[in-house]
């Protein structure tokens, strides 16, 4: 599947300065995606995956500075690109599409201003969808008049819409986000991402905000979408059932740190990591009599006093004195299978 | 919209109150040319013995016939000696109004930009100072500075009173189409007296939109840096935009809506500051018409100009509400 | 950080002008307001005199403080008298609702249309003049402030489960409104009250320099500005420190104010 890697995050450690004190949200973590992949990335509220995203899409708040590790994207590393650079790459590699659709989408624009200024940006784009429709040969961006980019955007935009399922897209152009359902939002901020047609779909928990039920039309519009998409994906999720429908490969995050990384049928049917056999247990099973769910013992630890050593030893059953001071790294353990804990040491497992 | 009629007549019944209840309701339509014997003729015209609702209905249906009583001390009717001195109140409080708009809200944007640094410490500053200093004090401060200091020291000088100079008019006589020196200058092409009426306007102007401007900086500094915080602007920057965009597209609409709200109040505050700017420099408006009205104890024209003032800022709340309307999508009339 | 330094230096400056307003005729003789000096008169700031003189010869210094004395005074008379009759219609409105409310709410609504100062001079117009003229003028521009704030209070204060305990218990109306309501409701007043301090004797200023209000025998700061604007070029210290002092006052008040919100705020927010 993933025969080159397009994104590669390499023991990216990052602090938050609040009044507080430093709080340590990524403590050196490494993953990588592949061309055309589907990478989940899962954990608990609170664990970084939010901050991890935000981190490669250039969109960190002033308080958050990375300490240590790169990331390399397209040959070259997003830490160290200038604002500029940055941006671009958002307007045509990157796209992301956030929580919560009611309050990241703007309430004074009509979902058309919204959507037509993303292929704005891209002139070339608009020019070349020109001169294919018009069959001639001018397709440098300086022929095409502002009006003339306009409407082409416009014309795109409703073809993404329509994309994206949504019914009467004419009509949701002209429409303001509180005129539309949760579920029609959501799907509009997709759209928005899909229309810069990104080598790399960040999808930061788009389900948790919406009911249930439209939690279920959003996961099929997105498995259908990903047959065509030829792009990579991140989907950042708490919920195990959204990663086994889409994901190839999935890396558990715990604390600011990546616990295990496996493909998805592997991680599901052997997880290694302690915290990975916890979550998977605390799953409710339909076919499965259960008299309680299972929890994992103790809660999340405090990011700006963290434990030492392994982050998750004080709430692990099976922690040894190892554990304690010094912080397992990811050893790869099978093929495609790697995992961060001391049980698996050479010479452990 | 019904709220807007209900407080108009509200006013009204305020101030029929104030002139035919707690005063002598004759003093109001006395001319200086009546005779005692047209007294009674005048009781009868006016329903002054007939009870109170009559006389309440008798004295709107005359305000909106244009009978809103008689200035002795103008010796015409107060409806037109107020409506001759109605342009310059407007230039007054419209170039006040500017001031507002293209300082007060800049500096705000400027503000919540560079958040806790110089200019906003400036920004706090003024807009604390600025709802604290009298205007009229402030009017004469200016006045000694810009114009008698500055002219003492041999540098170029505002003009401290006057809406133009009449004897360089009499020179390049100003025409009437507004009755607005400024508009009327400027559409005739009459340049030497519309730099003059500029500069004429800038000392006063000021002074009347000080207050008022530290309240906007302010008012609009905190909802930019409110609306900056918003996710949507997270979206919106991870679109690629780039900053300029996402402050001026995405930003600003937002921020503006807190502002206009606090713009109805602003506007209050300019037409109660405008009585006492106007006698300060000695503008030809409304207010300095009602303020010499007290000196001379005519009653009629004090109360013509409440009503025109309270009219003024009805409409002014009106035209807030559209604005208000335009701006935020979710507001519907 | 700087902020509360600000309110600080604010408040200790209102308790100053507070105590000036107290006790200032013992240091300054109401007398300098009859004792004319004419060889002495519009002279600029010196060791003997340092704010200057007026046209009379008076010390500029002691003409403001006695006049602060008496803005003052004013508007604490404005303000306490403009709290009492809010905060008694907004509770009883309040409490009581129906169509006497919705009447007291439009009433507001129309004093609020028309701008303060005018709202004001056409008042003090209307009753003629005079110091208490004046004062009462203002008063009546001040009230609908605090009626609609602590009918708010009350309407929201009403639903608690107390006042139906109290109601169950046989009090009257009239006690719960007095004894529990209006204690618990009062709050939001006096933070706002003392934000007005400010802007109320900015008023009383502005209407007493148009001609309103005391007479030469009782200066006020406002009048004392009417009386030095004439010889303005001459003698600018006669207008500059009298208003200067006006500015002082307002902005100490409202400095303190603003603290005074910042302290009661999260008891508010009940």
């Amino acid at each position: 599947m993933a025969d080159e890697t397009l994104l590669q995050v390499n023991r990216v450690k990052l602090d938050f300065h609040t009044y507080v004190g430093e709080v340590k949200a990524l403590d050196g973590i490494t993953f990588n995606v592949g061309k055309g992949e589907a990478l989940g990335l899962v954990g608990e509220s609170g664990c970084g995956k939010s901050v991890t995203a935000l981190s490669i899409a250039g969109l960190l708040p002033e308080n958050a500075s990375v300490t240590s590790g790169e990331i390399l994207f397209a040959g070259k590393n997003l830490l160290t690109l200038r604002k500029e650079e940055m941006r671009k790459i958002r307007a045509r590699q990157i796209a992301m599409v956030f929580q919560d659709p009611t309050t990241f989408l703007n309430p004074v624009l009509t979902i058309g201003e919204q959507l037509e200024e993303v292929f704005l940006l891209n002139p070339e784009h608009l020019a070349a969808v020109a001169s294919e429709r018009g069959g001639s040969k001018n397709n440098t961006k300086s022929t095409l008049s502002r009006s003339q980019q306009k409407k082409i955007a416009k014309d795109l935009s409703i073809q993404v819409l329509k994309q994206v399922r949504l019914g009467d897209p004419n009509r949701v152009l002209k429409q303001y986000p509180h005129e539309l359902s949760g579920g029609m939002r959501q799907r509009c901020m997709i759209a928005m991402a899909l229309a810069r047609s990104p080598d790399l779909f960040i999808a930061d928990e788009i389900t948790t905000a919406l009911d249930v039920t439209i939690q279920a039309q959003i996961l099929e519009l997105l498995r259908d979408l990903k047959r065509d998409f030829r792009g990579s994906t991140l989907l950042i999720t708490h919920d195990l059932g959204i990663v086994a429908e889409l994901c190839d490969r999935v890396a558990v995050m715990y604390a600011g740190n990546i616990v295990e990384i496996a493909d998805s049928g592997e991680l599901f049917a052997n997880p290694l990591h302690p915290y990975t056999k916890g979550l998977m247990r605390a799953i409710p099973m339909l076919d499965r009599r259960m008299d309680r769910l299972e929890t994992i013992h103790g809660t999340v630890p405090d990011l700006i006093n963290p434990p030492s050593g392994c982050r998750f030893h004080p709430r692990c059953p099976l922690a040894l004195d190892k554990c304690k001071s010094v912080k397992p790294e990811l050893l790869q353990v099978a093929k495609g299978h790697t995992v961060a804990c001391h049980l698996y040491d050479e010479g452990n497992a | 919209m019904f709220l807007l009629v209900f407080v108009l007549i509200g006013v009204t019944i305020i101030i029929f109150f104030l002139s035919q209840v707690l005063m002598n309701p004759l003093a109001l339509y006395l001319t200086d040319k009546t005779s005692q014997a047209a007294i009674p003729a005048l009781i009868a015209h006016y329903h002054l013995n007939d009870p109170w609702p009559i006389r309440y209905a008798v004295y709107v249906s005359n305000l909106i016939k244009g009978d809103w009583g008689f200035s002795q001390s103008e010796s015409e009717p107060v409806l037109q000696a107020l409506s001759q001195r109605f342009p310059a109140t407007i230039e007054l409080t419209i170039a006040s109004i500017l001031w507002i708009l293209l300082v007060g809200i800049p500096a705000g944007i400027i503000s919540a930009l560079k958040n806790n640094k110089a200019p906003d410490h400036i920004s706090r500053l003024v807009a604390l100072t600025g709802v604290s200093t009298p205007v009229f004090w402030l009017g004469l401060l200016l006045q000694l500075v810009f114009f008698y200091y500055f002219s003492q020291l041999g540098l170029p000088h505002l003009p401290s009173s006057g809406i133009y100079d009449t004897t360089l008019a009499l020179e390049y006589p100003v025409a009437t189409i507004t009755g607005i020196p400024v508009l009327d200058t400027l559409l005739t092409g009459n340049w030497i007296m519309f730099e003059d009426s500029l500069a004429h306007l800038v000392l006063p102007s000021f002074a009347l939109a000080f207050v008022s401007l530290g309240i906007i900086m302010r008012i609009t500094r905190s909802s930019m840096l409110e609306v900056l915080r918003q996710d949507y602007i997270i979206l919106a920057r991870s679109k690629g935009l780039s900053e300029r965009v996402v402050i001026y597209r995405h930003a600003l609409k937002n921020a503006m809506i807190p502002t206009v709200t606090v713009a109805g109040l602003a506007i209050a505050g300019l037409l109660g500051g405008a009585p006492l700017t106007e006698t300060v420099f000695g503008w030809p408006g409304m207010g300095r018409l009602a303020v010499d009205a007290i000196g001379r104890n005519d009653a009629p024209l004090i109360m013509g100009f409440t009503l025109i003032t309270a009219l003024m800022l009805v409409l002014a709340n009106l035209v807030v509400d559209i604005l208000y309307g335009y701006l935020d999508p979710r507001i519907k009339y | 950080m700087v902020q509360n330094k600000l309110v600080l230096v604010g408040t200790i400056i209102a308790i100053g002008v507070l105590m000036t307003a107290a006790f200032g005729t013992l240091v300054v003789s109401p007398a300098v307001i009859v004792s004319i000096d004419l060889p002495n008169r519009l002279q600029p700031p010196t060791l003997t005199h340092l704010l200057g003189t007026d046209d009379y010869g008076r010390d500029l210094f002691d003409m403001i403080i006695l006049s602060t004395r008496l803005d003052v005074i004013a508007m604490l008379e404005i303000v306490g008298a403009g709290v009492a009759i809010g905060v008694t219609l907004g509770a009883f409105s309040g409490f009581l609702g129906g169509k006497l409310d919705e009447a007291l709410m439009r009433i507001t609504d129309i004093f609020f249309s028309i701008p303060g100062l005018i709202l004001a001079l056409a008042v003090a117009a209307a009753l003629g003049p005079g110091l208490n003229n004046l004062i009462l003028a203002i008063i009546v521009v001040q009230w609908p402030g605090y009626t609609r704030i602590l009918r708010g209070q009350v309407l929201a204060e009403k639903q608690r489960l107390y006042v139906d305990a109290l109601r169950a218990l046989g009090i009257g109306k009239v006690g719960i409104i007095l004894r529990h309501i209006i204690p618990n409701t009062i709050y939001p007043v006096i933070v706002q009250c003392t934000l007005d301090l400010g802007g109320v004797i900015l008023t009383f200023a502005s209407l007493s320099f148009l001609g309103f209000g005391g007479s030469p025998l009782t200066p006020d700061l406002g009048r004392l500005i009417t009386a030095g604007q004439i010889y303005i070029f001459q003698a600018p210290w006669l207008t500059a420190f009298p208003g200067l002092a006006i500015l002082i006052i307002s902005l100490a008040f409202n400095l303190m104010g603003d603290g005074i919100r910042d302290v009661l705020d999260p008891r508010l927010r009940r």
